[in-house]
């Protein structure tokens, strides 16, 4: 008696499992059979409308936006699939949802950081600084964007590290975008001897950026005093370049070519001087 | 004079090359490859063209080696337009008094498609002359990266230059009440087509700007080069569908190069 009693308490709490057990070996089959087609079916369908809706979002957005539509379908797509495992198995999904919000709600106060993380994530999904592809430099980071995920963006360094920075850290970071911009300037500093005349100097310097195709004759090459130091002349030299693979490439040509001019024109670089003047000091009475 | 551009046929480890201004270009074929080098001389305004059989590589040059499944004889060359618009200065100012209408004819770097195989396919393209980079936009952070070229402006037909580059004829209308200075233009060449004239030379399509704060939409493309050219074949087709979006751009960009 003892016995049937537990048994009915425990069919009672199981009332689904014990639903499914009580049932024919043939029906057992059937459901069976049901949920794995719903699965795979699932599965299937969710990949292709993930990446049919991913084509959609890259014909009309970034890799970044093709990434989150096609996820989005497919955990969607997965999601229904689940339901309908669920209601396949007899589960009532009106309770579960309930008892998930109760949960959801467990789990948030729980995990703050992680639901931080979810939040900042939306938030720079609207904003939108970087995409997939861009060089962006957060804190003492500089790497390509891999992808931008709900908790994380992952990033390669350029000596090929991984690095995943959470979104809450971004939110909060100043983040600078390389490479959003098309076109971008290069300064190259040169400290010059004060005997040096600066208009040859500039001359030198304008026709060495005439000379190579690759910067652009506007935003037009710049070249100025910047400051009068101690020992030397400070002078700017800012030019643009396409904002592409090619930058830094072209930035080491340009510091190359201005080394070769200089020593070429021999024009006197700058450097810290003292000048001692020896007096004879008479003797002391 | 025979063009330097269409169909070559090539023997077994043939060579070939060329002398387009201030390009040049060695072509040999060996077995299902093509080998491909070229360089530039410093003069871009060099007008030279010839045509060289077996001449000789020079042994600095780099060369490349294209593979085919099966090479074919035959290596298609045409001259095609700039990969992207180009903006031309006037190398003196160039003012239109208010009222007034002129024709500007402009040369502008030509680049080489060469293609091979069997179907023919595009293996190679190279410039004439490397033209220096340019920004076109009203700032640093909207517009167009351009080539960037000097012109002399010319106004008769018959003063524009033979060579390797094409020609575009540009009306330009003056209806504002202040004098016009062109400073510099921005031509759309990815969506203009490459015309041969009877004495050889090549030009684009005729385009006309009109100058009037009033008026929008003043600039335009035409459908054929200018009268004065005489009658023309197309050699070559645009690289973007001139009715794409892009062509408002290129419209509003060669407006805002007038106004300069």
């Amino acid at each position: 008696m003892i016995a049937v009693t537990a048994m009915a308490a425990r069919v009672e709490k199981n009332h689904w499992l014990a639903l499914l057990l009580a049932k024919e070996p043939d029906d057992i089959a059937v459901i069976a059979l049901r949920v794995v087609l719903i699965v795979v079916v699932g599965l299937l369908l969710g990949r292709l409308l993930g990446s049919l809706a991913g084509r959609v979002a890259r014909r009309r957005g970034s890799a970044q936006g093709q990434m989150l539509t096609s996820r989005f379908v497919f955990y969607g797509v997965v999601g229904i699939a689940g339901f309908m495992v669920l209601d396949t198995l007899g589960v009532e999904i009106g309770v579960l949802l309930g008892a998930a919000g109760i949960l959801t709600v467990a789990i948030g106060f729980a995990s703050q950081t992680s639901a931080s993380n979810l939040i900042s994530g939306l938030f720079l999904l609207g904003e939108r600084p970087f995409s997939i592809g861009d060089v962006i430099e957060v804190g003492d980071r500089l790497g390509v964007v891999l992808s931008v995920d709900l908790l994380s963006v992952k990033l390669r360094t350029f000596d090929n590290l991984f690095v995943r920075v959470p979104n809450e850290t971004l939110i909060k970071s100043e983040i600078v975008n390389l490479t959003r911009n098309p076109i971008r300037r290069m300064e190259i500093n040169l400290r010059l001897s004060y005997a040096e005349d600066f208009d040859r100097v500039a001359a030198i310097l304008q026709a060495l950026a005439r000379d190579n195709p690759d910067i652009l004759e506007e935003p037009e090459p710049i070249v100025w005093i910047d400051a009068l130091g101690d020992s030397a002349v400070h002078v700017r030299f800012l030019v643009w370049g396409a904002n592409d693979v090619k930058f830094f490439p072209l930035r080491s040509q340009v510091h190359e070519r201005v080394v070769r001019a200089l020593r070429e024109h021999r024009i006197g670089v700058g450097f810290p001087r003292l000048d001692v003047e020896a007096q004879r000091v008479p003797p002391p009475d | 004079m025979s063009d330097w551009w269409g169909d070559f046929e090539f023997k077994s480890y043939a060579q070939r090359s060329w002398r387009l201004g201030p390009l040049n270009l060695w072509v040999t074929r060996m077995t299902n490859e093509w080998q491909i080098a070229h360089s530039w001389s410093n003069d871009p305004l060099d007008e030279t063209i010839e045509l060289l059989e077996d001449a000789e590589l020079p042994a600095n040059v780099e060369r490349r080696r294209y593979l085919f499944s099966s090479g074919g004889r035959s290596l298609r060359v045409v001259p095609r337009v700039a990969d992207r618009p180009v903006v031309t200065r006037p190398e003196m100012p160039v003012i239109i008094p208010p009222g007034e209408k002129a024709t500007l004819y402009m040369a502008s770097p030509l680049w080489v498609e060469l293609a091979a195989g069997d179907p023919l396919r595009v293996f190679a393209e190279i410039p004439v002359w490397r033209a220096s980079s340019t920004w076109f936009g009203d700032d640093t952070l909207d517009g167009t990266l351009c080539y960037a070229t000097r012109t002399r402006a010319r106004l008769e037909v018959t003063e524009v230059r033979a060579g390797p580059r094409v020609t575009t004829a540009l009306f330009v209308r003056n209806h504002h009440a202040e004098a016009l200075r062109v400073e510099r233009l921005a031509l759309p060449l990815p969506q203009m087509s490459v015309f041969r004239a009877e004495d050889g030379r090549l030009w684009t399509e005729s385009a006309s700007v009109i100058y009037d704060p009033s008026d929008r939409s003043p600039a335009k493309i035409g459908h054929a080069p200018p009268a004065e050219a005489g009658p023309t074949t197309r050699v070559s087709g645009p690289r973007q569908d001139p009715r794409a979006n892009i062509l408002a751009r290129a419209f509003s960009a060669a407006i805002k190069g007038v106004i300069g």
